[in-house]
């Protein structure tokens, strides 16, 4: 034989969705994992790597969740090219494990038939043995792997030991493993759903036995259901629970979002009174600790919002609120799923964006990506909050509503009317003319796992984390270039900025945005607002030549805006800001979630659009109702 | 298709039934009641008809509905065997049922 030890094979994970195979995979290769995209797609790939007991490495891949190899979804079309060989840039795997739920066997062992036609060396993992042997369902392993013919062995994922005999399993395939070169592909004949139902159920006659348990209750998941999916009860314990995380990322996030600003402020101040002043003082403290400080500052909010959305998906929670909400949000073509994404940015779009990997349908997930931008993220308040305090009256309405706090509302409510109604016309022009089945499974709740927890939320930090330091901080080099080069002339009449390639631009910017009101100080700020929204504030300070920062700057551009901006011009910013396409962040964040360029352009490019009809509107409106 | 003649048997279809009814799967249908002059449609049906077979609604299979959603009676949430699927009131009548009244299901 040739047999070579140091042959690392790589092997497919391959089950049906929420029989526990991305436990197993998380127990198998720890945070040694790599999550990337399948070419093309919005579908995550997960690879990862562990070394056996006994030396050998393994690649791993985690295939989307499947029902059968008779693909539906573009997910699940995925599972199937990579197991048969036909997905351009994926080797076949040398061999598929196949993951089944031992409290759901049949529907699991469908699965493992339709594998064990393709003739690849396959092992099946029954999971889940804890549970189902508290649920006295008594599987004869040996009786089924003669059924099955192939090497069965139990699993308990969850568990430290739940894996060894495992990984002495795939250490036997793996000595009758030969190392191929050639590509493959595997062409094979279909079975009706009714003969392998009849197959299954054969083989389940023979090796499962359940006891009826003596409990008249009912089980568990099924009371808590009668909560949680109540006409009455179950909206109000989605609202409470919303209600709660919404305030979690606000209120929770603060303080370690105040101390992530201050740090960079601290070492801001450092690098200023170390380094003489001049270029690189200047590069490091307004361009990689100001810019890049700005998006990591979300981070804790980020991290809060990722830890409510993986406990509520390893609950089992998630699909009970997409059901929740199927009708409403069908309406205007997205999916239940899609609320949690638009709820959490309203923080920011960036965990919004990246929380619609939950989506399942990609079509589904592009509209909400697309749509996420348009919910008013926290970036926004500092400009928000500066227009209406320079330029609407405090003054009550119908008696008890601040008229300052309406025009606020009004403004998070455009967002939401706008949203639905680009949901609306994606949906005209990606839907097919079919109807969108829903199929979605209620899985029994389960205790979310630490473990499982802990590894998610590490791996939405590195992918906040890597874009922060590679992109987003290249960028917000590049726009502090752009605001200081080159500088002023001795003897300036203008801050320095009006000089710059920024100011240059913002000028030249002017011309195109003198229809819907705005002057050349803003057009100039919106250069470096490209950063982040927020940064637009700090950037007319600079504009107008104000040394101060944070609170005192707004206290000081107040009275300096509602001066020498008109009404109109305020009004218009404000309707700009509602759509706001300049956030250069999201915009990177939607190329990675999307892998290709061309979504992020056409975002920026719907945004612009409908940002200056909006302000153009609006100005007009205003100027013609105001006589100026 | 030889699927529609057992149509007639039994005009019962899963959306019909209410919260806490149980019944027998008799068929799975990729012929949509109101959709049948749309030529282009048959074909995805007939995907959605062979999936909710994949998930275990094929014939002589017992079915309960759950729950219902509170706008429009849907979705649905059907138990089947040992799962829970939610489904729009479409992808319910694709699939026949016979009445059996009220049953054990789900409390086993």
């Amino acid at each position: 034989m040739t047999v070579n030890t140091l042959f690392s094979p790589r092997i497919a994970l391959v089950g049906n969705p929420n029989c526990g195979k991305t436990a197993l995979f998380n127990r198998l290769t720890g945070a040694r994992q790599k999550v990337a995209n399948y070419a093309g797609v919005t579908i995550e790939r997960k690879e990862g790597k562990f070394t056996a007991p006994g030396g050998r490495h393994w690649h791993v891949l985690d295939l989307p969740g499947t029902y059968s190899l008779q693909a539906i979804t573009p997910d699940e079309k995925i599972t199937e090219e990579v197991i048969t060989g036909q997905r351009a840039n994926e080797a076949l795997p040398d061999a598929i494990l196949c993951v089944v739920d031992a409290t759901n066997l049949k529907r699991g062992l469908r699965l493992a038939l339709e594998l064990k036609n393709l003739g690849l060396p396959l092992v099946l993992a029954v999971n889940m043995m804890d549970v189902a042997k508290k649920r006295e369902i008594h599987i004869d392993i040996h009786e089924l792997q003669k059924a099955l013919g192939i090497p069965v062995v139990e699993t308990i994922a969850i568990a430290t030991k739940g894996v060894d005999g495992l990984l002495s399993e795939l250490e036997s395939l793996a000595q009758t493993l030969k190392q191929s070169t050639e590509a493959k592909r595997i062409e094979f004949k279909h079975q009706s759903p009714e003969e392998i139902q009849a197959a299954a159920n054969a083989i389940l006659k023979a090796s499962v036995q359940a006891n009826a348990i003596h409990d008249n209750r009912l089980p568990l998941s099924f009371r808590i259901d009668n909560w949680i999916l109540h006409p009455v009860f179950g909206p109000l314990i989605f609202a409470s629970l919303m209600f709660l995380v919404f305030q979690a990322v606000f209120t929770w996030a603060q303080p370690p979002m105040d101390f992530i600003k201050d740090s960079m402020e601290h070492v801001g101040h450092l690098i200023e009174s170390t380094l003489p002043e001049g270029m690189l003082q200047g590069l490091l403290v307004k361009g990689v600790i100001g810019g890049a400080g700005s998006v990591l500052v979300f981070l804790p909010q980020i991290v809060i919002l990722f830890f409510f959305i993986l406990v509520m998906e390893d609950s089992g929670y998630l699909p009970r609120a997409a059901f929740l909400l199927d009708r409403i949000m069908g309406k205007v073509g997205l999916s239940g799923r899609a609320f949690i994404p638009l709820l959490s940015s309203f923080a920011c779009a960036i965990p919004g964006i990246m929380a619609t990997r939950t989506i399942q349908n990609p079509r589904d997930r592009l509209v909400t990506i697309m749509i996420a931008p348009l919910m008013t993220c926290s970036a926004r308040l500092p400009v928000y909050a500066l227009i209406i305090a320079a330029f609407i009256p405090e003054r009550t309405v119908f008696g008890i509503l601040s008229l300052q706090g309406l025009v606020l509302f009004v403004l998070y409510i455009a967002g939401i009317v706008s949203a639905m109604l680009v949901a609306l016309v994606f949906k005209r022009l990606w839907g097919k003319a079919e109807k969108h089945p829903l199929m979605l499974e209620l899985p029994d709740y389960r205790w979310p796992n630490l473990r499982n927890l802990a590894l998610g939320l590490w791996e939405r930090i590195k992918i906040f984390t890597t874009r922060v330091g590679t992109i987003i901080l290249a960028l917000m080099i590049l726009l502090w270039f752009l605001s200081s080069f080159p500088g002023a002339p001795d003897n300036a009449p203008y801050p320095a900025i009006y000089y710059s390639f920024a100011g240059y631009l913002g000028r030249l910017l002017e011309y195109v945005f003198a229809p819907i009101g705005f002057n050349w100080q803003i057009c100039i700020a919106l250069v470096p607002g490209l950063a982040a929204r927020e940064v637009a504030v700090a950037a007319l300070g600079t504009v107008y030549a104000l040394s101060q920062t944070g609170e005192e700057l707004s206290q000081s551009l107040e009275p300096l805006i509602s001066h020498s901006w008109s009404l109109p011009t305020a009004l218009s910013l404000l309707a700009w800001y509602v759509f706001a396409p300049q956030c250069i962040a999201t915009l990177s964040v939607v190329k990675r979630e999307t892998n290709t360029l061309r979504y992020p352009v056409m975002m920026a490019g719907y945004l612009f659009s409908l940002a200056y009809i909006a302000s153009l509107i609006t100005y007009q409106v205003a100027k013609f109702l105001t006589g100026a | 298709m030889s699927t529609l003649s057992t149509n007639s048997l039994s005009n019962m279809t899963l959306n019909c039934l209410n919260v806490g009814e149980s019944a027998m799967v008799s068929y799975v249908s990729a012929q949509d009641q109101t959709t049948h002059s749309d030529e282009s449609r048959s074909g995805d049906l007939s995907d959605i008809a062979r999936r909710l077979k994949e998930l275990g609604f094929v014939q002589g299979e017992e079915v309960k509905i759950l729950h219902k959603g509170y706008f429009g009676g849907e979705p649905l949430a059907v138990r089947v065997g040992q799962s829970t699927f939610a489904l729009r009131n479409f992808e319910a009548g694709l699939i026949g049922i016979t009445k059996i009244g009220n049953t054990t299901l789900g409390s086993d």
